[in-house]
């Protein structure tokens, strides 16, 4: 009687609460993957420098040759900081999206888990003794 | 209600079901176990495919089907409760009020038979683990059950609406109505409070496991480093030789819970460190555990992305002072790699800078003839770099809080010490790791050891710091002695090795020595047989533990003239109850008269240490003489009021100086007329204590409120003739086996008693002249003997009366 009155409980947990509490976890591990990747913080610092590597304007007098030099080398390093971050961030995107699309295939799954357990039983009795 | 009728009705009857058919353990072990058989099977079946075994291909197939049936089946099982254990808060011990008990409680219920809720816990798997906590062994619980009396009626379960019913209190009831349990455990010394504390420990540890497994929620996702995190903040690679990314590890002590005794501080050191401008702030504890403990919360909360927006992504590193200052020897490199340093680090953006030992930094660069501080301005107010300085109560007071423009751009924490609760909670997750690495096993009881031990035993600042020295020392203590399970009296012997004292229980030989300890005393004290008796009842009431623990462990007067036996009875006392003579502490007090004095015991704000501070710190059990005691200065005895009120007082470093472990005996001579004067005046006219009271206090010599604080006044009386006579025979005694190593062999005749105790003692001085007059009147006369030749190895020595004096010289026969 008990074991019963628990597969009873357990149907409808799996067709009610389950649900809920299925896409919710599913949508924190997406937003997770999103942050995993860094995606926000990449796009708030996109063009920074790398590293906050770069050069300081001089201050004593003015020196056009020194002022092009450091700035040539603070767009060099903003510019590798735009390149990998662009790289991270399509990364990110790419997996984020992917995860998310899955979504709906995933949750079919659950939805047919019972049935395609009971397909698996009766299939393998059949290959098995038939 | 029923107690099945009460497990039906509440929501977590499926999952401890399911509990109770398949415990976690063998869900995970049927999940791996069926997981392994679809991967061999899988891997079987195209094994066959290439050797082209076709028959057999439908049959793996059809195994393949059903392992993968059964392993889904066994996860759809853990994933309902998972749901229902997890998402329903059960695991983080949050329930609903229609809940009725918490999970641990539900697993008693459903362990219990025929109503009777103490076996069902005792039989339970959560009960065993309590049981195991207390040193109980579940064979020993069983034959409780097996032989206790059958119990009565039992009150009706505190089960309501609300609150739901925690295992604590369940427990609680048991032991309250249960007293045939209650008298079990009692005689296995198991109180109340340590059962409820085991309880609590292992409900803990329940949670902190399930609290692991809980890898989908925010906080345990949020933990995993993110990439790319850093790359918008600067690298440090000068900072970072000299410095330890506290973000990369997690120290031995730090606390795996945030818990209430520590949170107003770390919340502090928060806000601090989140203002705009001027975010430093001093960490002040004498303790370097406990600097460092708040810094690790905060840590574990930046890690953890449970902190204020403004410490997002910050990097705390501990810097290093000492191997810093080891690597430079002129001011001008110093100041430049530290200048690159702070720019470094401020370039970075990211960094929170925590000085481990600020002060130590502050005298390096004072040595160098540079000014730290100066350095260090410029950053202080800016928001690119935020400082964090650990410091301890002294150097703060003495270096630091007199630079009001410095205190201007810091704040300030004090952190208190932890009660002993606390500290209790805080070794508990310190023993779950040390368990789980050596295989070792702490009781609840040891863990209690060890906290009291520590503060007990080990005096001075950080109890937490002392237990985790003392938890750590067990690990190898313990694998010496192949030891698995740490129980008290392994924690009491380490701790007795250790520190030199009895500690704990009272074993066979040391109760034979409280016991005799009127006749050990009594064969080198003469004559007084009442101060000896009061003395050692003093002592039994303080070894068995029918004492206040925060004083120390005696404190006695004793009073009388010279050379009655107070000095040696605290060297017997030493001997006998500590070891020996070695751990007897002496000071004379008659060199603490002037204005000075107190200074120079307990130090000056000189930088002198006190001898008082200094000879306790050295040998904190013992017997702590205090000599003259009547001619110390007003001051001195009001430093003793302390002493024997708190059983501690604080040096003039802020340093406290422990001396709970001490037998302190004061003696003086004040009085010393007076008893003469009764004594001679006949056996009925003995002095009481009172009447010397009443004497000492009317003469000003002490003032009644530090005669209050002793815990006995012991009276020395003057020796009489036999006695004086008894105590020649003692000394002529220690001679005589002084004499055996040589060979030589001492006759102790009655008469050379008498004379020696004639001749020898006097009225002033009392038995004190006779070990000078043995020295000159026997020990010489035998060392002369020697070197003429007269006296040789194996030679009987024997003393006669001078024919005119009646003093003794050595027998004719061996002239």
């Amino acid at each position: 009687m008990r074991f019963l009155s628990v597969v009873a409980r357990y149907f409808i947990w799996h067709y009610g609460q389950a649900l809920i509490q299925f896409s919710r976890i599913y949508w924190r591990l997406t937003f997770f993957l999103f942050n995993f990747f860094s995606v926000p913080v990449l796009v708030r610092s996109l063009f920074a420098p790398w590293r906050r590597l770069g050069e300081a304007y001089p201050t004593a007098g003015i020196d056009l040759v020194a002022i092009a030099s450091t700035f040539i080398v603070n767009v060099i390093m903003r510019l590798v900081g735009v390149i990998l971050r662009t790289i991270m961030i399509a990364f990110g995107s790419t997996a984020t999206l992917i995860f998310a699309l899955l979504y709906p295939v995933i949750f079919l799954i659950w939805l047919l888990l019972p049935a395609g357990i009971i397909l698996l039983v009766l299939l393998g009795v059949g290959l098995l003794f038939v | 209600m029923k107690i099945k009728q009460l497990l039906k009705n509440s929501p977590l009857y499926p999952i401890l079901i399911i509990e109770s058919f398949l415990s976690s353990r063998r869900r995970r072990w049927l999940i791996n176990a069926s997981a392994a058989a679809v991967g061999g099977l899988l891997v079987l079946a195209t094994f066959f495919h290439f050797v082209r075994l076709t028959e057999f291909a439908p049959k793996i197939w059809g195994l393949v089907s059903l392992s993968l049936a059964f392993y889904l089946t066994a996860k759809m099982i853990e994933w309902y409760f998972n749901a229902s254990y997890y998402f329903d808060n059960v695991a983080l011990n949050r329930y609903h009020p229609g809940d009725l008990f918490t999970f641990t409680v539900g697993r008693v219920l459903l362990a219990t038979a025929r109503e009777d809720v103490v076996q069902g816990f005792l039989t339970s798997d959560v009960g065993a683990r309590v049981m195991a906590r207390l040193g109980l062994t579940s064979s020993a619980c069983k034959d409780f059950l097996r032989l206790r009396p059958a119990s009565g009626a039992w009150p009706k379960l505190p089960i309501g609406p609300e609150p739901v019913l925690r295992l604590r209190e369940l427990v609680k009831f048991l032991y309250r109505n249960d007293s045939a349990w209650a008298a079990w455990l009692a005689e296995r010394e198991i109180t109340e409070v340590q059962l409820i504390g085991a309880v609590n420990w292992v409900v803990r540890e329940i949670e902190y496991q399930e609290y692991r497994k809980r890898w989908w929620s925010e906080t345990s996702l949020s933990r995993w480093p993110s990439l790319a995190r850093d790359w918008g903040f600067g690298t440090t690679a000068i900072l970072d030789q000299y410095s330890w990314d506290l973000l990369f590890g997690l120290e031995f002590s730090s606390n795996l819970y945030e818990f209430s005794s520590r949170l107003d501080e770390v919340n502090q050191v928060e806000n601090i460190l989140a203002k705009e401008r001027e975010a430093n702030v001093f960490v002040i504890a004498d303790a370097a555990g406990e600097r460092l403990d708040v810094i690790w919360h905060l840590v574990r909360r930046i890690k953890d992305g449970q902190v204020e927006p403004a410490l997002e992504f910050k990097r705390p590193v501990l810097f290093n002072s000492a191997v810093f200052l080891a690597h430079f020897k002129d001011k001008s490199t110093l100041e430049l790699e530290f200048l690159k340093i702070l720019k470094e680090a401020a370039a970075a953006g990211n960094i929170i800078l925590v000085f481990d030992n600020f002060i130590t930094l502050l005298q390096g660069f004072e040595v160098m003839r540079s000014s730290l501080l100066d350095l260090l301005y410029p950053y202080l107010s800016s928001r690119s770099v935020q400082i964090v300085g650990l410091a301890d109560n002294d150097g703060f007071h003495r270096h630091l809080e007199n630079n009001s423009s410095l205190m201007a751009l810091f704040d300030r924490i004090f952190i208190r010490p932890l009660p002993r609760e606390s500290l209790v909670f805080n070794l508990e997750q310190t023993v779950w790791t040390i368990e789980k690495k050596h295989h070792l096993f702490f009781t609840y009881p040891a863990l209690l050891a060890v906290v009291d031990g520590a503060g007990r035993y080990f005096p001075g600042s950080g109890a937490g710091d002392k237990a985790i020295d003392l938890l750590t020392e067990i690990i190898p203590w313990a694998k010496k002695r192949r030891l698995r399970i740490i129980d008290v009296s392994a924690v009491e012997t380490l701790i007795s090795d250790k520190a030199g004292v009895p500690v704990g229980r009272i074993n066979p030989a040391e109760r034979e020595k409280l016991l005799n300890l009127e006749q050990s005393l009594a064969t080198r004290i003469v004559g007084q047989r009442e101060a000896i008796s009061q003395l050692a009842g003093a002592l039994r009431r303080a070894r068995t533990g029918v004492r206040n623990d925060k004083r120390p462990v005696g404190a006695f007067l004793f009073l009388g003239p010279t050379g009655v036996g107070k000095t040696e009875t605290a060297k017997a006392l030493a001997e006998v109850m500590f070891a020996g003579e070695k751990n007897l502490l002496r000071l004379d007090l008659a060199e603490y008269q002037t204005a000075d004095a107190l200074d120079r015991l307990i130090g000056s704000d000189l930088g002198q240490p006190g001898a008082l501070a200094r000879l306790v710190r050295e040998q904190p059990y013992g017997v702590l003489l205090l000599d003259e005691f009547e001619k110390a200065a007003p001051d001195v005895h009001d430093l003793c009021l302390t002493i024997f009120d708190e059983g501690y007082f604080t040096d003039r470093e802020g340093r406290r100086v422990d001396l709970r472990n001490l037998v302190i005996i004061a003696s003086s001579n004040a009085g010393a007329d007076l008893i003469w004067r009764r004594a001679r005046a006949g056996e009925g006219k003995k002095i009481t204590v009172d009447e010397l009271t009443n004497h000492l206090v009317t003469q000003a010599i002490f003032k009644p409120e530090l005669l209050n604080r002793f815990d006995a006044m012991v009276v020395y009386k003057p020796l009489n003739a036999e006695e004086l006579k008894q105590i020649a025979r003692l000394l002529l005694g220690r001679l005589a086996k002084r004499l055996q190593d040589q060979n030589l062999r001492l006759v102790i005749t009655d008469y050379l008693a008498a004379a020696v105790a004639k001749f020898g003692a006097n009225e002033l001085f009392g038995a004190r002249p006779m070990q000078r007059f043995i020295q000159d009147r026997i020990e010489q006369v035998v060392a002369d003997g020697l070197v003429a030749g007269v006296l040789r190895a194996g030679a009987t020595i024997a003393f006669e009366p001078n024919e005119q004096t009646g003093e003794p010289e050595l027998s004719s026969s061996e002239k």
